[in-house]
């Protein structure tokens, strides 16, 4: 599986109101990133797909995003997902782009955020996921 | 005077204004952090668009905003409000509809399309179904609608399985998107979205709060309609179906807020 992490290298405006909601409903947040989250299940070589991933444009414009492979950086992840999730874009990969390796692909938003772990699942639960049509989990 | 409420992105409040005044009621934008008393108004509409940019996800923000909590108490009064598209959402995150609890209990997930990813934009018609309430007392029972959507996220669906049986036997559900004869089909093109029960629009149970994912105030006149055929400009300037929404909603207030 590869897990790809696309993020603004501009200042995120989702993620600032996001921060500035959270604090308005009295959450204590220091600070919040969220970046794109892309899972991928592939066949082959996982080096090559990652370096040809890596200029696919509809996943990444490198005049505005940064990436990273893997999961990084400190704070509480959480994983927001949608259940259904659509075949758009796999699609645009596999069929228009060429990515012919992709077996299956999953696409979520990755929110990393400068508090407890307990605050960040009430933040979850009030905010950042709506269970009638997403799901999330906490990322170690 | 009816409060047409301005959150940051939304972009259909003029057009909800004018229709709240061609239908015989005074309107006035308000923005979400006037400070204003809401009780010096006699209803309220959250118009469509994209508040706060959709940021996180559709509604969500101004949901959680102050005066959605001001909101909850003037519709607890029994005062009309309306909720469309982008407003729908508000009403559908803040729990003030279905409205048997403070928070979700459903969602308006991204629309399932077999030609459009995300946004769509078409004319659909839309029965009036469910009981009486604020917003189809004009309105014959199965009186079919024009009218147009314009969403990305507009599927109605929920998690709880048996608070859809709930809102249908209450008759909450008020809108479903039908046919030309008014027949419903569970399937593209005739449900737009993929929402369960071709869901359209939803009111609390006292019938007084509608959400509702199509525009009324984009097929109020005649002249809006997709299938233009008008006779004068007097014709062309008089009221389609859609208008009925708000002529009802007027109806209600002036009925002190009673679905007599």
């Amino acid at each position: 599986m590869v897990i790809l992490c696309v993020s603004l290298k501009v200042p995120d405006t989702t993620a600032i109101t996001a921060l500035h909601t959270m604090r308005a409903l009295g959450f204590s947040v220091k600070n919040v990133e969220r970046k794109e989250y892309y899972e991928f299940e592939i066949s082959g070589d996982e080096e090559s797909f990652k370096k040809r991933v890596v200029n696919a444009d509809v996943l990444i414009n490198a005049n505005k995003h940064a990436y990273h492979f893997g999961i990084q950086g400190e704070g509480v992840k959480i994983l927001v997902m949608d259940n259904e999730q659509g075949a758009g874009l796999l699609s645009t990969l596999k069929n228009r782009l060429g990515f012919k390796e992709i077996k299956s692909m999953k696409k979520g938003a990755l929110w990393k955020l400068q508090t407890s772990e307990e605050t960040a699942i009430q933040i979850a639960d009030t905010l950042l996921c709506n269970k009638h049509y997403q799901g999330y989990r906490i990322l170690q | 005077m009816i409060a047409v409420i301005y959150f940051p992105g939304s972009n259909c409040e003029s057009e909800s204004r004018i229709a709240c005044e061609a239908a015989g009621m005074k309107a006035e934008i308000i923005r979400w952090n006037a400070k204003v008393d809401l009780d010096a108004y006699a209803g309220f509409i959250l118009p469509g668009c994209w508040s706060y940019e959709d940021r996180i996800r559709a509604g969500i923000i101004a949901s959680l905003d102050p005066i959605m909590l001001k909101m909850k108490e003037q519709a607890k009064k029994g005062k009309p409000v309306l909720g469309i598209c982008n407003g729908c959402q508000v009403l559908v995150e803040s729990g003030m509809i279905p409205g048997n609890e403070d928070k979700a209990q459903m969602a308006l997930a991204p629309n399932t399309n077999p030609l459009v990813s995300g946004y769509y934009c078409t004319w659909v018609k839309i029965k009036s179904v469910g009981a009486r309430n604020a917003f189809n007392m004009l309105l014959e029972p199965g009186e079919i609608i024009d009218i147009p959507v314009a969403h990305g996220e507009g599927r109605f669906t929920t998690q709880k399985t048996h608070l859809l049986y709930r809102i249908e036997k209450n008759g909450q559900i008020a809108f479903q998107y039908c046919g030309s004869s008014g027949n419903i089909i569970e399937s593209f093109p005739i449900n737009p979205n993929g929402a369960m029960r071709n869901i359209a629009g939803v009111t609390n149970k006292e019938g007084n709060v509608l959400g509702i994912m199509p525009h009324p105030e984009r097929g109020f006149f005649k002249r809006q309609l997709k299938e233009k055929v008008m006779k004068n400009f007097e014709d062309a300037m008089s009221l389609a179906s859609a208008a009925k929404i708000f002529e009802s909603m007027r109806e209600y207030i002036n009925n002190g807020n009673t679905l007599r």
